[in-house]
């Protein structure tokens, strides 16, 4: 699931697969604004079929944390 | 619903939803009989692609309005963030022909919504894309 994530995410968002480390934080590895965030939360439902509402995005900070709240939930 | 002018701010000449419905909270669908002075047909009486992304873009603003209407908020308006994995499939419909659309939320946060959406005429699917918008 992790290399599968790692994978969508350096094509979606044009960085390198090494950069996605799981302390690194994801909005500033990926360079997430407001608009490109709502790219990040629909691959997830896309791929994985986990729906991240507005109120859980504060507690995903890192890699890890997305990695856990996608695991716990498929 | 025809009545699709309490959901987005355009007005004739450039309104470009005829007829909106609601199917869940993530899907709708739209219709527009492309009329013979529609702006976006060019010399020949064939829409213009960004005539089929304008209508796309109103029929997402169209469900976010509706869906903010249901949630008991006012409509207000949006705009257009990006369009991705756009796909044209030509030849563009005729003056005449009726556009078809269904829409579906991809994802959502705060204000922004990302919606995919593909608009056919008579079966055949002329413009598919992503886009998202922000209100």
């Amino acid at each position: 699931m992790i290399e599968k994530m790692v994978s969508i995410l350096a094509s979606e968002f044009e960085v390198e697969e090494s950069v996605i480390t799981p302390e690194a934080n994801i909005k500033e590895t990926m360079h997430l604004d407001s608009l490109s965030l709502v790219d990040m939360v629909g691959m997830v439902q896309e791929e994985f079929g986990v729906t991240i509402p507005n109120a859980d995005l504060p507690s995903i900070k890192t890699f890890a944390d997305l990695y856990d709240y996608v695991y716990s939930r498929l | 619903m025809r009545d699709i002018q309490s959901l987005i701010p355009q007005r004739p000449p450039i309104l470009m939803v005829e007829e909106y419905v609601f199917d869940d909270e993530n899907s709708c669908r739209s219709s527009l009989t492309i009329a013979e002075d529609n702006l976006f047909l060019d010399e020949s009486r064939h829409m213009a692609s960004e005539g089929i992304l304008e209508h796309i873009a109103q029929t997402a603003a169209a469900h976010i309005g509706y869906r903010r209407k249901l949630a008991g908020f006012a409509v207000n308006y949006g705009y257009i963030g990006d369009i991705k994995r756009c796909q044209i499939n030509e030849p563009m419909p005729l003056a005449g022909e009726q556009l078809t659309t269904a829409l579906h939320v991809v994802s959502q946060v705060e204000n922004i919504t990302m919606i995919s959406a593909e608009t056919s005429v008579n079966g055949r699917v002329v413009v598919s894309c992503r886009m998202k918008l922000a209100n």
